[in-house]
């Protein structure tokens, strides 16, 4: 082999673009020609160094920039604007919604899955458990959050008790749901769909409580009053619960309200955009002696956010995480403490979270699919009960990695440099 | 709650200007990035970035889908680049160096694994990688900052570029081997480079 015929796979083969007998090929060679080898490390080290730029991000009025651009074209004047401009301005209230649909969104998959698990007749405990080991995780994850949110914590930590010690229960409780259901399609025969009237209920009331504020009512069934009726019920419970107060016997639904409950309210905050993680660089020069130690647990955890690291050695930063609308009211405080230097940068997650939300809800479906699947065919139990666990190990992951950017959303992170 | 591109396409070309205001702040990012890393300064990509979103939604309702939406973008932020270019060389009113900022841009905020000196020493080496960049023709230019900077595919470049799966291939290694020799010409930066990378530049996806 010549090295110029190699020189000319060196470019592919560091996309791993060549077969594999080439890959070979190019291998062997290099292994050998100190000159093909040396071209191949320049080559390499000039791919790497071009790979090693950092992001480069629009300056920050960039993006308003560009929209009173296009608002001003006259070809495609949008029709009604200052509607589209009011609701823009509105858009700090915007991002509440978001953080609620968040919510709305696994509350109608899991409920959705709950009750295509009943038709299947599968329990689904380990389900269940692998959510409430979830919620575990996350009561330790914000645990170290100063103050009130201690309350918060105890609460989620017993609703997650609650329901692993609940599910025995629950199976029992969930079979009964079911033959109350079967008894009122008995009578109502005209609606044959058996997932729908809880997805519906929980939507409603959900929407009841998003527009009002108000704790929802349970009258929620009234205009379907047959076959929605236990579902309703179990699902305004789970309202109730989702305003702190978990009640003992709905588990399952008292579950998914947590997280609400342990981001608390400061979680949900004037985010005046969607989806991005904003990262904050702070060089704060002291007016105090330099001996004088600032507690930043305490500092951090008046505007309802925490400590992540601490500098181990001189020359290291904190890194602290506050609620993103708090940010403000914090970085006044660090003024006060002394002359501040601020470098900011906003990272917009929505794809991630898209991407994250996709998969999840991919999972879900393979999961759905698979428990209708198993209801037919008993004796491939083993088998499909194996890859059951796993896909469920998957939707516990996803759901982690979710929340993760949610919590990017949600807190800002502050890198803080103490002179 | 997140829709795809393809129905925030349809939302905008019925006159939803919000579901635009999504699509460009999914993409502005990267559409800044490819213009940044092309012209070499903030100015200029700001302008070929804003032209690249202006000139997308007014020729939206004649986006028929056959590619994504995101390769139809890079498409139209490929041809204002390589254009804005032909026009200047026309003009011959602003020299290559003149084009690239004096300080590089945005280097990621103090970043606690790298001393003072080492940041001064990355910035340095970080410019002179840019210098390099706009040396090379734009053909060149575009191919890598899409491939190495914007870690797009072979497939998703010749989608962009319109161009084939083997044309992508042979610019990809000719502008490597051209983006080499101007290292080498520029002196120290590929000798240097070895002790840099062992201590782990951040890598954009390699596959």
């Amino acid at each position: 082999m010549q090295c110029r015929n190699i020189c000319e796979m060196l470019s592919p083969y560091i996309d791993d673009m060549l077969e594999s007998s080439q890959v070979v090929e190019v291998e062997e060679h290099i292994a050998v020609c100190a000159a093909c080898r040396l071209e191949y490390d320049k080559l390499r080290a000039a791919v790497e160094l071009v790979r090693g730029l950092p992001e480069v991000l629009p300056p920050s009025e960039f993006h308003e920039d560009l929209l009173q651009k296009l608002q001003s074209l006259p070809a495609h004047s949008v029709t009604d604007s200052p509607t589209v401009w009011i609701r823009r301005l509105a858009w700090g209230k915007w991002s509440k919604t978001l953080a609620v649909a968040v919510v709305l969104f696994l509350t109608i998959g899991v409920t959705a899955f709950w009750y295509g698990n009943k038709e299947g007749g599968l329990p689904g405990s380990a389900f269940q458990l692998s959510v409430g080991q979830n919620i575990d995780d996350r009561g330790e994850r914000y645990g170290g959050d100063a103050g009130d949110d201690g309350r918060d914590l105890e609460t989620a930590q017993k609703t997650a008790k609650n329901a692993q010690e609940q599910t025995a229960k629950d199976t029992k409780a969930t079979e009964q749901v079911e033959t109350e259901k079967n008894a009122a399609r008995d009578q109502d025969t005209g609606q044959g769909n058996l997932a729908a009237p809880g997805v519906s209920v929980s939507n409603k009331q959900l929407a009841v409580s998003r527009e009002t504020g108000e704790e929802p009512v349970t009258a929620a069934g009234d205009d379907n009053p047959g076959s929605t009726a236990a579902g309703g019920d179990q699902v305004s419970r789970d309202l109730v619960a989702l305003e702190g107060k978990p009640v003992g016997d709905d588990s399952l639904f008292s579950m998914m309200a947590a997280p609400r409950d342990d981001l608390g309210d400061v979680a949900i905050m004037e985010n005046n955009s969607l989806p991005a993680a904003t990262e904050l660089t702070a060089t704060l020069t002291l007016n105090t002696q330099p001996n004088a130690v600032t507690d930043w647990s305490a500092t951090a955890g008046r505007y309802g956010g925490f400590v992540e690291t601490e500098p181990q050695q001189t020359g290291e930063y904190w890194v602290l995480r506050v609620p993103t609308g708090n940010v403000d009211g914090f970085i006044k405080e660090l003024n006060n403490l002394g002359q501040v230097d601020i470098q900011s940068n906003t990272r917009d997650i929505a794809v991630d979270l898209k991407r994250a939300e996709e998969r999840l809800n991919m999972l879900q479906e393979q999961e759905k699919a698979l428990v209708a699947q198993g209801a037919g065919q008993t004796e491939s139990d083993a088998v499909g009960t194996a890859e059951l666990d796993a896909l469920r190990e998957q939707i516990t992951l996803q759901q982690r990695a979710l929340e993760e950017s949610q919590k990017d959303v949600n807190f800002a992170k502050i890198n803080l440099y103490v002179k | 709650m997140y829709l795809p591109d393809e129905v925030l396409v349809r939302k905008t070309i019925n006159g939803d200007l919000d579901a635009f205001d999504e699509l460009v702040r999914r993409y502005e990012g990267k559409i800044y990035g490819l213009a940044y890393r092309f012209m070499g300064n903030h100015a200029d990509a700001s302008d070929l970035a804003q032209d690249t979103f202006i000139r997308v939604y007014q020729a939206l309702a004649g986006f028929r889908g056959d590619a994504s939406f995101s390769t139809w973008l890079y498409r139209i932020a490929a041809n204002i680049c390589r254009d804005e270019l032909r026009k200047r060389q026309r003009r011959r009113s602003v020299s290559i160096d003149e084009m690239i900022d004096a300080s590089p841009a945005n280097v990621p905020t103090a970043d606690g694994s790298y001393s003072p000196e080492e940041t001064v020493q990355r910035r340095e080496v970080q410019s002179q990688v840019q210098f390099c960049l706009n040396e090379l023709s734009s053909d060149h230019r575009l191919v890598l900052v899409m491939r190495e900077i914007q870690g797009l595919s072979y497939e998703e470049i010749a989608s962009a570029l319109q161009c084939s799966m083997g044309t992508v291939k042979s610019r990809i290694s000719r502008a490597r081997s051209a983006l080499k020799d101007k290292m080498i010409k520029e002196g120290e930066l590929l000798s240097s480079s070895d002790r840099l990378n062992a201590k782990g530049g951040k890598t954009n996806a390699m596959s």
